[in-house]
């Protein structure tokens, strides 16, 4: 008798345990899940921070707001800043790289190395402008060359406005205006490859473009 | 032996935790999804916001020199011509403007420039090399007295023609608080000597025989001078001229008003009609439509731009 009771005891308490330990694995298993999925937004996996890509493009379009209201050197100096001999811009390493991994001359520069360079990271400066015949599909020239940007790079655009009788603007450049360039890298009047795209005194709209990851 | 009875309460835990584990499940996909779709909707709106953060910005900025430099073109235009050329321009920036946005992102901008809607100043223009003197020949008088605003003062010196030691005194007041700003402009072999009043004497070379100098703003066109111009002043209205000799040379100024109060040159520029200096038609401030479309943000944003300074 007392030996069926304790085997009834037992083989109660065997069964609250193994449903016990079933229904504790049902719940940790859903909050393990519910943990999971919570985070399941576009910045889930690292690759992505939303509010740290945010705070990259406010940086960078910081700075190029400031350049462009910079009376010493402005965004539309900079675009002028062109040095016919070494057909890049004036201080810059060659065509393709621009200044490189050097800062571009002025504000703009000293501020792109203080708020990225020395932040280790990295970024491109490129100006686009509209090219004169619509079929060229060659409409950009690189004022800085970094590396290729990874997925998280962010971009920071503003649009400046040249004008037919502005003038270059590197250390040297003749007071020839800018419609007055050629521009085809033989050109004997001079090489600036930012064509006169625009009917009257407008000479071209350039975007530059501010690429930081 | 297991009874029935426990049996029944040993599946009620079970069941109880079945029955928490669905809530739990059904919350978490319920708050991913708002989280989401938040996230998601955020990121699409600020991306359009920021697209067009600064095109009002980078329109007026390009609309003032633009009508800056068509002011300054011709000098024989009417007032309706003038607006017909501006608009014409406009035109053709505002198709470039889109085009380069359009390049590189997904919104549509247009611009339009409002003639009726603008206001027109006036340009007294000396294009001649001459004596800067007054038409009775006298060098010291008053360009302006009262009667505007002046917005802007280029001057080119004539070093060729004009003599070592010959100077111009040119004198901007504020009638109204009486506060004034000089500046002497001092000829000196192929440049001129600049020297606001009370300030440091500054050399602004020249080229070819010509110094340029933007009196208004305070800065050399042909040489990196600078100093203290008249533009300094709070609303400069009234500007004096004062020569000790034949000081030579061509003069453009700007002043808000196309009404006459009291001023020296009064003659009109026109087609067979050149006196020299003459007045023309400038455009003071530009009443300049900018529409901006997107997938997620419209807007039309009119604003009178005032062309000589960054009033708006």
């Amino acid at each position: 008798m007392s030996t069926d009771r304790a085997s009834v005891v037992t083989v109660r308490g065997q069964a609250h345990t193994l449903e016990g330990v079933i229904g504790s694995l049902v719940i940790l298993s859903a909050v393990l899940f519910a943990m999971q999925s919570v985070a399941l937004t576009p910045s889930t996996g690292g690759s992505v921070d939303v509010s740290e890509r945010q705070e990259l493009r406010n940086q960078a379009t910081d700075i190029l707001v400031l350049s462009s209201q910079n009376e010493n050197f402005s965004l539309s100096t900079m675009v002028r800043y062109w040095n016919e001999r070494t057909r890049t811009f004036h201080g810059g390493l060659t065509p393709r790289l621009g200044y490189g991994s050097r800062h571009p001359p002025g504000a703009m520069g000293e501020m792109l190395n203080e708020t990225f360079s020395n932040r280790s990271r990295s970024y491109n400066l490129e100006v686009r402008y509209l090219p004169k015949d619509p079929t060229n599909p060659e409409n950009s020239t690189t004022i800085a060359f970094q590396g290729t940007p990874d997925e998280n790079a962010v971009v920071a655009k503003r649009t400046v406005t040249l004008f037919d009788n502005q003038t270059l603007t590197a250390p040297g450049a003749s007071d020839v205006e800018l419609w007055q360039y050629g521009t085809s890298i033989n050109d004997q009047d001079g090489y600036y490859p930012v064509p006169n795209a625009v009917k009257g005194p407008v000479y071209n709209v350039v975007e530059v473009r501010l690429i930081v990851w | 032996m297991v009874t029935q009875n426990n049996r029944g309460r040993a599946q009620l835990i079970l069941v109880g935790a079945l029955l928490l584990a669905t809530v739990i499940l059904g919350l978490s996909m319920l708050l991913n999804s708002m989280l989401l779709t938040g996230a998601t909707g955020d990121t699409g709106a600020t991306a359009a916001i920021e697209e067009t953060d600064f095109v009002d910005y980078d329109v007026e900025m390009s609309m003032r020199e633009l009508v800056v430099r068509l002011n300054h073109e011709e000098r024989n235009r009417t007032p309706e011509e003038l607006g017909a050329v501006v608009a014409t321009e406009t035109d053709h920036f505002s198709r470039a403007l889109a085009e380069a946005r359009a390049r590189s992102g997904s919104v549509a901008i247009a611009v339009e420039y409002n003639n009726s809607s603008s206001s027109f100043g006036r340009r007294i223009v000396q294009a001649e090399n001459a004596d800067i003197s007054d038409s009775g020949g006298s060098r010291d008088w008053d360009l302006i007295d009262g009667g505007g605003r002046v917005g802007w003062f280029s001057l080119s010196v004539n070093t060729t023609a004009s003599q070592d030691g010959d100077t111009l005194v040119v004198e901007a007041i504020n009638q109204s608080s009486g506060d004034d700003v000089s500046v002497t402009l001092d000829v000196n072999g192929t440049g001129v000597d600049v020297t606001p009043g009370g300030g440091t004497t500054e050399y602004c070379e020249g080229e070819r025989g010509r110094v340029l100098i933007d009196v208004y703003a305070g800065r050399g066109f042909t040489d990196d001078c600078g100093f203290t111009g008249i533009g300094s002043l709070d609303w400069p209205d009234t500007l004096k001229f004062d020569a000790n000799d034949e000081f030579v040379g061509k003069y453009a100024v700007v002043v808000s008003e196309s009404t006459t109060q009291v001023e020296s040159v009064t003659d009109p520029c026109g087609p067979g009609v050149d006196p020299d200096p003459c007045r023309a038609p400038a455009i003071w401030e530009a009443n300049v439509t900018t529409s901006v479309q997107s997938n997620t943000v419209s807007y039309q944003n009119t604003a009178n731009l005032t062309v000589y300074t960054n009033d708006r």
